[in-house]
C-alpha cells in the first residue's frame, strides 16, 4: 500500500484550488473569450453549479463504498480489469493535464520571457521542482501546496486591485455574447475546468473519511470557481472581447500594463514568479494524481522508483507537441470533452453499483 | 546513516550545479549595457521605401570625458540621447536594420512614446503599423501614442529635456504631468489599442507639434480675450524658451484612421465626459467686472453619469457632469 500520510481538510482544498486556479494564468481565458466573449463569466455561473453536481455523484459513489478510495470503488464495481482499464483513463488524464501545464508554461515562457531558449530547456527546470515533489510524496506535496497557495491568491488579489483603474464597465457589453443557450451549453462542458476535484476521491484514506471530502470538495469548488470567476470578469472589465481574444496570456498581458505613476510598474515581474510557482505546484498535483492511482492500481507500495521514468515520459510527450497553436488547441479540446471523463466515469460507476447492489461494507471506527 | 550523507551530498551537488545554470538565463542572457533603449520611435511614410522610422535612444557615452563612466559633468549635464532614421518597409525591419549602426541590441523594453506624423494617422497605412505593435515581445502597452503635426522625425530632433538631467524619466513624467493638467488625453496603447478593437469607443491619441518658441510682438494679432488658458492646438502654444516640443490637446481617430484634433480646452471637455478629467485651472471672465479674470480649480465631483436612449430611431444621450472648484 502507498504510504500518503495524512492532511486535513485545507490542504485538500489548497491541493484542488492550486489545480483548478493555475489555468486562469494560462491561456484558458483567451480560448474562452474567442468562444463566448465577455460572458466567460456568466459562463462559470453554470459550470460552477455542474461541477458541484458532478461532485454530488462522486460523494454518492464514495458513500457508498466507506474506507475505500476511488481505485478501490472501480475494482469493486467494474471488476478487477475493467475496474483497473477506467481508472487508468482517469490517470491518463491526469498526466495529460500535468504535460499540458509543462508545455503551456513553457511556451508562455518562451514567448514573453526566453524567447531564444529552447522549450526543452525550459521544461528540463519546471520539471525539476515537480517531480521533486512527487518523489517526497503526497504529503509534502500538501504541505508545499497549503504553503504557496497564499503567496499565490495575494499575488492574483494584488493585480485584480491594482488593475482597477483599467476597468472599464462598458466592457462587459453585450452581456450575453451569443444566445443564452449556448453559454449555458458551453457551462456545462467546461465543468471539467473544476473535474481536478475527483482527485480527492482518490486520496481519500489520507484525507481521513467520507466527512472531510465532503467539505474538502465543496470548499475547493466553490473557493476556486469565486476566484475564477472575479479572474475573468476583471479581463472582461479591463479588455474588450475582441482584444482579449488576441491576447496569448490575458492575465500577464493585465499585470504588464499595471502602472502608477514612474515608480510602480513592470509588476509583472512578481507575477510571473507567482505563475511559475502556481503552474509548478498544479502540474505537480496532476503528476502526483496519476503516480498514486498507478501505484495503487499496480500495487506498488513506493512511488520514488517512479519518478525519473515519470519525468521522462512526461518530458517526451510534452515535447512532441509541435507549437503552441497545437498545445491551445488541444487545451481547448481537452476543456469540452475531459467532463466525460472526470466526472461521466465516476457517474457510470455509481449507476452500475445502484444497478448491481453493490455496497461497501461499513467498518466500526 | 551513511546512505542519508550520501543523498545529502548528492543533493547538494545537484543544486550547486543547476542554481547558476538557471540563474544566468542562458540562451537570453543581456547585459544591461549591451542594449540600446529606444526612449521614442517615430513613424513618417518613406520616400525609398514604405515607412521612415526615426529612434531616438538613450545614450551611455560619458560626456565627462572619461573618467569611472560617470555619466554627468562636475557642472550636472546630463547624458543626453541619439536618433537615428532608416527607411524601411516594416517597424521591425527598421529595428533591424537600424541595429547595423550600433554594437548595442535595440530594445523597445523602455521605449515612452510612439510617435506617429499626422500624415500618417490620417492614411491607410496607420492601422498595419498600430496593430503590429503589440505582436512585438518588448513593447510594453503603457507606452504613450502619440501624433505629432508635421514629421515625427523633426519632433523627434527637438525631443529634449528641460530642466531635467534624465531623458528616460524625463519623457515619463512630462506626459503624467499633462494628463494631470487635463490637457492631454490619456494616450496609452492600452487605451488607444481598445478602443480601436472596441464597438463602444473610438480612440483618442496625444496631439503634439514643434513650438516655434516665438512670442508674437504687439500688433501682430496679439488675443485680446483669452477666457479658460486652453485655446491652442499643439505646437501653437504662446511662448519661448524652454523645448520646441508641445504636447497640447488631442487626435481624435474614427477606427484606424485619424479624422481629427481638438484643441486643449476641448480635450479638457472630453475628460470630462470620459471620466478622465483629473483637474485643471480654468480662467473665466467675471460676469460683473469683464475686465476682470477668476481663476477656478475645477476638480470632478462625481463620476459622469451617460444616458442612452432611441426615440424615434435616433440615440438621445444624456450626459450629466459634476465638477467643484
Amino acid at each position: 500500500m502507498l504510504k500518503e500520510g495524512k492532511i486535513g481538510v485545507f490542504e485538500a482544498t489548497c491541493i484542488v484550488s492550486i489545480a483548478i486556479t493555475a489555468k486562469l494564468f494560462f491561456a484558458s481565458p483567451r480560448a474562452l473569450a474567442e468562444v463566448v466573449g465577455p460572458a466567460g463569466r456568466l459562463m462559470h455561473i453554470v459550470a460552477i453549479p455542474a461541477a458541484l453536481v458532478g461532485f454530488l455523484f462522486i460523494f454518492l459513489l464514495m458513500k457508498r463504498f466507506p474506507g475505500q478510495d476511488l481505485v478501490s470503488v472501480f475494482e469493486t464495481v467494474f471488476g478487477k480489469i475493467a475496474g483497473s482499464l477506467s481508472i487508468i483513463i482517469l490517470a491518463a488524464t491526469f498526466l495529460f493535464n500535468s504535460v499540458l501545464f509543462t508545455r503551456e508554461f513553457s511556451e508562455a515562457i518562451k514567448v514573453y520571457i526566453y524567447p531564444f531558449t529552447p522549450p526543452s530547456m525550459i521544461m528540463i527546470f519546471f520539471l525539476v521542482p515537480v517531480l521533486l515533489m512527487v518523489y517526497l510524496g503526497f504529503e509534502s506535496l500538501a504541505r508545499t501546496v497549503a504553503s504557496f497557495i497564499w503567496i499565490a491568491a495575494i499575488a492574483l488579489l494584488s493585480v485584480f486591485i491594482l488593475a482597477g483603474p483599467l476597468y472599464k464597465i462598458y466592457n462587459l457589453f453585450p452581456l450575453f455574447d451569443g444566445e443564452i443557450g449556448y453559454i449555458a451549453i458551453t457551462g456545462l462542458k467546461r465543468s471539467s475546468v473544476y473535474g481536478d476535484i475527483v482527485f480527492l476521491a482518490v486520496i481519500l484514506n489520507p484525507l481521513q473519511g467520507i466527512g472531510h471530502f465532503k467539505k474538502a470538495g465543496l470548499m475547493a469548488v466553490l473557493f476556486s470557481g469565486m476566484f475564477i470567476f472575479t479572474g475573468l470578469l476583471i479581463l472582461g472589465l479591463a479588455f474588450p472581447k475582441t482584444v482579449a481574444s488576441e491576447l496569448t496570456i490575458p492575465m500577464l498581458s493585465l499585470a504588464r500594463v499595471i502602472e502608477f505613476g514612474t515608480f510602480f510598474q513592470r509588476f509583472e515581474s512578481v507575477y510571473i514568479f507567482v505563475w511559475s510557482i502556481s503552474a509548478i505546484l498544479a502540474a505537480g498535483v496532476n503528476l502526483y494524481a496519476f503516480t498514486s492511482i498507478y501505484c495503487k492500481v499496480f500495487r506498488i507500495k513506493d512511488q520514488k522508483p517512479l519518478v525519473l521514468s515519470l519525468g521522462v515520459i512526461l518530458f517526451s510527450i510534452g515535447i512532441l507537441m509541435p507549437s503552441i497553436t497545437v498545445i491551445v488547441s488541444l487545451i481547448a479540446l481537452f476543456r469540452d470533452f475531459s467532463w466525460a471523463v472526470y466526472f461521466g466515469i465516476p457517474l457510470l460507476a455509481l449507476f452500475f453499483a445502484a444497478a448491481r447492489g453493490k455496497k461497501g461494507v461499513k467498518t466500526g471506527a | 546513516m551513511r546512505n542519508n550523507l550520501v543523498k545529502k551530498i548528492i543533493l547538494v551537488l545537484l543544486i550547486v550545479v543547476l542554481l547558476p545554470v538557471g540563474t544566468a538565463g542562458c540562451y537570453d542572457r543581456w547585459e544591461p549595457d549591451d542594449l540600446a533603449y529606444v526612449l521614442a520611435l517615430g513613424l513618417d511614410k518613406g520616400v525609398t521605401d514604405k515607412l521612415r522610422l526615426t529612434l531616438q535612444m538613450a545614450s551611455f557615452r560619458s560626456q565627462s570625458g572619461g573618467g569611472g563612466g560617470g555619466q554627468q559633468k562636475s557642472g550636472g549635464q546630463a547624458s543626453a540621447t541619439e536618433s537615428l532614421t532608416v527607411e524601411c518597409p516594416s517597424v521591425y525591419t527598421g529595428i533591424n536594420i537600424a541595429n547595423v549602426t550600433t554594437s548595442q541590441k535595440i530594445s523597445l523594453m523602455h521605449t515612452k512614446f510612439i510617435i506617429f506624423s499626422e500624415e500618417m494617422a490620417r492614411s491607410e497605412d496607420f492601422k498595419k503599423y498600430i496593430m503590429s505593435l503589440p505582436h512585438y515581445r518588448e513593447f510594453r502597452e503603457s507606452t504613450n501614442i502619440i501624433i505629432c503635426k508635421g514629421k515625427a522625425s523633426d519632433f523627434i530632433a527637438q525631443n529634449k529635456t528641460f530642466l531635467s538631467m534624465r531623458p528616460a524619466k524625463a519623457f515619463s513624467v512630462i506626459l503624467s504631468q499633462q494628463v494631470r493638467a487635463s490637457f492631454i488625453p490619456r494616450g496609452r496603447f492600452f487605451d488607444f489599442y481598445n478602443g480601436l478593437k472596441s464597438g463602444v469607443q473610438e480612440p483618442v491619441a496625444i496631439l503634439s507639434g514643434v513650438n516655434p518658441l516665438k512670442l508674437k510682438q504687439p500688433g501682430e494679432g496679439e488675443r485680446q480675450e483669452s477666457v479658460s488658458g486652453g485655446e491652442d492646438g499643439a505646437g501653437d502654444i504662446p511662448r519661448q524658451g524652454g523645448v520646441k516640443r508641445d504636447f497640447f490637446g488631442a487626435a481624435v481617430f474614427r477606427g484606424p484612421k485619424m479624422v481629427g484634433e481638438l484643441d486643449g480646452n476641448e480635450t479638457r471637455a472630453l475628460g470630462m465626459v470620459t471620466g478622465d478629467f483629473s483637474s485643471s485651472d480654468f480662467s473665466v471672465k467675471d460676469p460683473e467686472k469683464p475686465d476682470n479674470t477668476v481663476v477656478l480649480d475645477v476638480r470632478p465631483a462625481r463620476k459622469p453619469v451617460i444616458k442612452v436612449n432611441v426615440k424615434g430611431g435616433r440615440p438621445v444621450v444624456d450626459l450629466a457632469v459634476r465638477l467643484e472648484g
